[in-house]
């Protein structure tokens, strides 16, 4: 008589070939290790929330002003795609970073030329290479160092700068609606009050 | 053409039709539409019309009202009176002397036309070219007229026509009032057409996506008498392709005459009956009237009721929550289109556009709103996992036995587009939180806005409206997008929950999961919040408000006011938050500031009875906690090497989707109601407007209105007559005592017989929300009755919608007629730990008020603590 296998049987725990039972432990141990390292990365990239809830907000301003438009007013209201200042403590960590980086570039490139062993000995493409990273670098931490003793001062090249290059960090819009509708105000328009 | 008209000042009983704007109880309803199409720059022949006020006042001079009075209270003629009855009529019109003014007038009129050739001279009544009842080809038109005595004769003949036999019978049919009836003449330069005809922008007999139109060569006159048998062809609407065609193979405008017809449509905002001519010049529109399908109207049938198409199934589940009850006309006018297009949306987006092309996917019966499960179940079966049953299962709470001539069609398209549909799915969800956000936000500053609609012009007053509208067509759609996912995600988290715990187990698990989820909702337990944190603001220390509210009663305002300062500023408060609360059920529906019943009946309850349960929060943990301490669980955990738990990691996500998806749903719903409140606003102020100019007799008539004859009458058009307005409100009145529809039929809900009434000890329905309570019934027909409702009772209904969430506080269970896993009831059930049950056939009927029941949401048993006496007593 014909055998026929019991659909109903756990491949799992009767693993007769001692084969299945390592191959899926060796999967899910490497499924497991890939899962820890993804949210390790997740977790140091900046998320776009912050850009999100500014498009969301943008996007409802534009749908208010077109009603209120339509009813011959108009809205006044914060620009929420806009940047602000980060912490004076950012501008300095930039300004050591700034340092560090063009400190290392420099010496690195300087090293290399004068190493009579190594490949780049007497290679002026070297000392340009070091020279030239320095000094972007460099020029980049003196306008962070600019910015972290202005701060906040009203000094407009510094403003314009903050708040349309990523020097400012984007300017969350109000979280709640409630709080964003009162951000926004009708005015007049057309002989209307 | 009329733009180029000198116009002349000195018409007592005339004007040029040049789109400077008509008043449509001087000039009629087609010379209205003809100025409307002329202000709108579409290519109208040169046109006047002689103002309905010279038939009045020839009809005064003449002495011609006794005869009119007879014609109006008398008895038609039978068939073989007819003739002489219109011959009589004629006679009474033409053989009078007309006043040498107003003869004088007209023919100056007529002579400014006729030197540029003949002429047609065409009736336009008063009453004529509803959106109801068009009049097609009731009253007289006269062509080709050469003379001045012609066109005299011919414009009596017209005014004649008002009372022709067949005229007073179709009035009489249709119950259109005849007092201050009047007729209106217009006088157009003849259209020197090549070709003529008529064409329905949307085609009365065939698909609602294609154009039909009719032409004959020449003159159309003899098509619209039906004298001669027209070429005939069929477009496609958007793609403009001929689809089917009569003999000859083309006319070479066909393309751009449909085009034109799309134009007109779009700016009238219905489907139009549009009668055209080809002349060398160009095409050229003679007229445009809404369409109109003739056909005999049930009783309870207002004129907005769908026709059946008689192989479809219709189920009222699942849209009940949308549109509840009988939905006037207005309400039914605005909401119908979006959740149309919602779904239409849906089944683009889900890669099955072509589901149920031609047919409607929401429908009206017995003035209840229905889906077609019929195109549900073929759009579902083209998704990858998707069946027609699970549309049933969400819908109905179960699976139907089918026989094999409802069996859903085989899915189109392959793997590979299938597949595709499911990405795009996936994809269009993950977007659906962001634009759920913009939409609060939106929403949220458009109430806050505050316009005073009192100030402005009808013009700006309609553009508002229409910006409003604008973002309810956005917001449907999402809420139907929303809709589905959390039904595919609730269903996802069941299924896999029943995996590993039983099916039962499952779905038991699913509903506490997903019991947190409108914590921060303003349709349910948000709403509740905030009139509590102003409850417990103001009457906390405060025992004579907290007595005021605990005596209950509808309209407690009276007693609160007596209580002086405090009092008054507990109700601005109030009243200032109910305001933003918006409509009560239904998007420009009633609102909650409108009646305040609910709010009163929450707030009382304040005073007496418990805090929502606190439920929810912890439920995951518990059931980790189950899962892991099952040794097969932590023996697969083991053996597949999983360093992290992958199940329990599948798990919070998968409850994450569904509780993400069921308050992006609940947060479009509730911010659709927050604006329907807004457009609310805007309905009353035009219909403080048509009451003010004398349309409307009353505010609450707007509801008998349609959409369309709201914005029409706004800009001046011709008034809904009362007797009309009043055969709409007692056909709303018998749909209501027409009572639920079926749960399931195909074309005509009246073809399905009542239900059998149970009558046993225990109905099984659907375990809604877990739970045992026991306590009196209360059957409740409507929010109203709700007030009679007392702390611990049962509620009994066949359906609840958002503006019954105030009365779940107050009861200690709920037992519905209708209601699905995903329904606002069951949701707020949950929400504040009422035990459910959902889906009991005919409990409303089976039931009594004040009897004693055991509702067991777990199992979804409701036992009738009589009956089981009675059994118990009749076995022993």
């Amino acid at each position: 008589m014909k055998t026929v296998a019991d659909p109903r049987r756990d491949p799992v725990v009767d693993d007769r070939l001692h084969v299945f039972v390592p191959a899926l432990m060796g999967v899910g141990m490497i499924v497991s290790g890939i899962l820890v390292i993804a949210d390790w990365i997740t977790g140091m990239l900046p998320n776009g929330r912050v850009r999100r809830k500014q498009e969301i907000a943008t996007g409802a301003k534009g749908v208010v002003v077109s009603v209120a438009q339509a009813a011959g007013h108009d809205v006044l209201g914060p620009d929420f795609r806009s940047r602000e200042w980060r912490s004076r403590w950012a501008y300095l960590a930039g300004v050591l970073f700034s340092a560090g980086i063009g400190g290392v570039a420099l010496l690195a490139g300087l090293l290399a030329y004068n190493d009579d062993a190594g490949l780049f000995y007497r290679n002026p493409w070297m000392v340009g290479l070091g020279v030239g990273t320095a000094a972007v670098v460099g020029l980049l931490g003196l306008q962070l160092l600019f910015f972290a003793v202005v701060y906040r001062r009203s000094f407009s090249a510094a403003h314009v700068l903050v708040e349309t290059t990523w020097f400012g960090r984007l300017k969350p819009p109000p979280e709640e609606p409630a709080e964003f509708a009162r951000s926004l105000h009708l005015i007049g328009r057309e002989g209307n009050p | 053409m009329g733009r180029n008209l000198k116009v002349p000042v000195d018409y007592q009983y005339a004007q040029f039709l040049d789109g400077r704007g008509s008043v449509a109880t001087d000039v009629g309803g087609k010379a209205s539409s003809l100025d409307r199409l002329v202000a709108d720059g579409f290519p109208v022949p040169r046109a006047a019309v002689i103002h309905a006020r010279a038939y009045r006042a020839f009809v005064r001079e003449a002495g011609l009202e006794p005869f009119l009075k007879e014609l109006q209270h008398g008895p038609l003629p039978s068939a073989d009176e007819i003739a002489a009855d219109r011959t009589r009529v004629e006679a009474e019109f033409l053989e009078p002397e007309m006043s040498p003014e107003l003869e004088d007038e007209m023919r100056a009129l007529v002579g400014e036309f006729l030197s540029d050739g003949p002429i047609a001279v065409r009736s336009s009544a008063t009453a004529e070219d509803m959106v109801t009842a068009s009049f097609a080809g009731q009253y007289e038109t006269f062509l080709g007229i050469r003379t001045a005595e012609e066109a005299l004769v011919a414009v009596r003949r017209c005014w004649a026509s008002l009372w022709s036999p067949q005229v007073r019978s179709y009035r009489r049919r249709e119950h259109i009032a005849e007092d201050d009836l009047a007729m209106a003449v217009i006088i157009q330069s003849m259209a020197r057409a090549i070709w003529a005809g008529v064409m329905f922008t949307r085609d009365p007999q065939g698909s609602a996506l294609d154009i039909k139109v009719e032409a004959v060569p020449g003159l159309g006159d003899d098509l619209v008498s039906g004298r001669v048998t027209p070429h005939s062809f069929v477009i496609d609407r958007r793609s403009l392709a001929i689809r089917a065609r009569g003999e000859r193979s083309q006319l070479d405008f066909l393309e751009d005459l449909a085009r034109l017809g799309r134009r007109i449509e779009n700016r009238a905002g219905s489907p139009q009956d549009i009668e055209w001519a080809m002349t060398a010049g160009g095409l050229r529109v003679l007229q445009a009237r809404p369409i109109t399908v003739a056909r005999p109207l049930a009783v309870h049938d207002d004129g907005f009721d769908t026709r059946g198409s008689g192989h479809d199934e219709h189920t009222p589940r699942g849209v009940s929550e949308m549109l509840p009850g009988v939905v006037p006309p207005l309400l039914w006018t605005i909401n119908a289109p979006m959740l149309e297009d919602a779904f239409r949306s849906l089944f683009a987006k889900i890669g099955v556009p072509s589901a149920g092309v031609g047919r409607r996917v929401v429908g009206r019966f017995r003035g209840r709103a229905t889906l077609n499960l019929s195109v549900l179940r073929e759009a579902a079966s083209a998704l990858p996992g998707g069946s027609g049953e699970e549309v049933e299962r969400q819908y109905l709470g179960h699976v139907l036995d089918h026989d094999h001539d409802h069996e859903v069609p085989e899915a189109r398209g392959g793997v590979v587009a299938r597949l595709m549909g499911a990405f795009r799915n996936w994809r269009a969800n993950r977007l659906l939180a962001d634009e759920v956000q913009l939409i609060r936000h939106a929403v949220h500053g458009i109430v806050q806005l505050d316009i005073d609609l009192g100030r402005l012009p009808a013009e700006r007053l309609l553009r508002y409206r229409s910006r409003i509208r604008d973002l309810a067509w956005r917001i449907y759609a999402t809420e139907v997008a929303a809709s589905s996912a959390a039904a595919g995600a609730y269903r996802a988290l069941e299924v896999q929950i029943g995996r590993w715990l039983g099916e039962d187990e499952g779905v038991q698990w699913a509903q506490r999961l997903t019991a947190g989820t409108l914590a921060e909702s303003s349709v349910g337990a948000g709403r509740v919040n905030r009139l509590r944190m102003i409850y417990e603001s103001h009457a906390t220390g405060t025992p004579a408000l907290q007595s005021a509210l605990r005596e209950g009663g509808s309209e407690p305002r009276a007693r609160i006011e007596a209580l002086g300062v405090r009092g008054l500023a507990f109700l601005e408060e109030v009243d200032h938050c109910v305001r933003g609360f918006g409509a009560q059920a239904v998007y420009a529906g009633r609102t909650w500031s409108e009646d305040m019943v609910g709010v009163w009946s929450q707030l009382s309850s304040f005073a007496r009875k418990r805090d929502p349960a606190e439920n929810g929060g912890d439920s995951l943990a518990e059931l980790i906690g189950i899962l892991k301490g099952s040794r097969r669980w932590q023996l697969k955990r083991v053996i597949t090497g999983q360093l992290i738990d992958m199940r329990l990691r599948m798990l919070r996500r998968m409850v994450e989707e569904a509780t993400l998806f069921l308050r992006c749903r609940e947060d479009a719903k509730s911010s659709l109601l927050v604006l329907g409140g807004a457009e609310r606003r805007a309905i009353f102020e035009m219909a403080d407007r048509l009451v003010a100019s004398g349309h409307l007799s009353f505010m609450g008539d707007v509801e008998l209105l349609s959409d369309g004859e709201l914005e029409q009458m706004l800009q001046g058009a011709e008034p809904v007559f009362g007797q009309e307005l009043e055969r709409r409100r007692r056909a709303v009145a018998r749909a209501r005592d027409a009572g639920p529809l079926p749960e399931v039929f195909q074309g005509d809900p009246d073809s399905v017989g009542p239900s059998e009434v149970p009558t046993g000890p225990v109905m099984q329905g659907w375990a809604a929300s877990p739970g045992v309570a026991r306590g009196k019934a209360r059957v409740l027909g409507s929010l109203e009755a709700g007030t009679a409702l007392e702390p611990g009772e049962i509620i009994v209904a066949h359906s609840t919608d958002p503006s019954w969430t105030p009365l779940f506080l107050v009861a200690g269970g709920i037992v519905l007629e209708e209601g699905g896993p995903l329904s606002h009831a069951a949701i707020v059930a949950r929400e504040f730990g009422l035990p459910a049950v959902l889906n009991v056939s005919d409990a409303t009927q089976a039931i009594a008020t004040g009897e004693d029941l055991v509702v067991d949401g777990t199992t979804g048993a409701v036992r009738r603590i009589a009956q089981q006496q009675s059994a118990g007593e009749d076995r022993g």
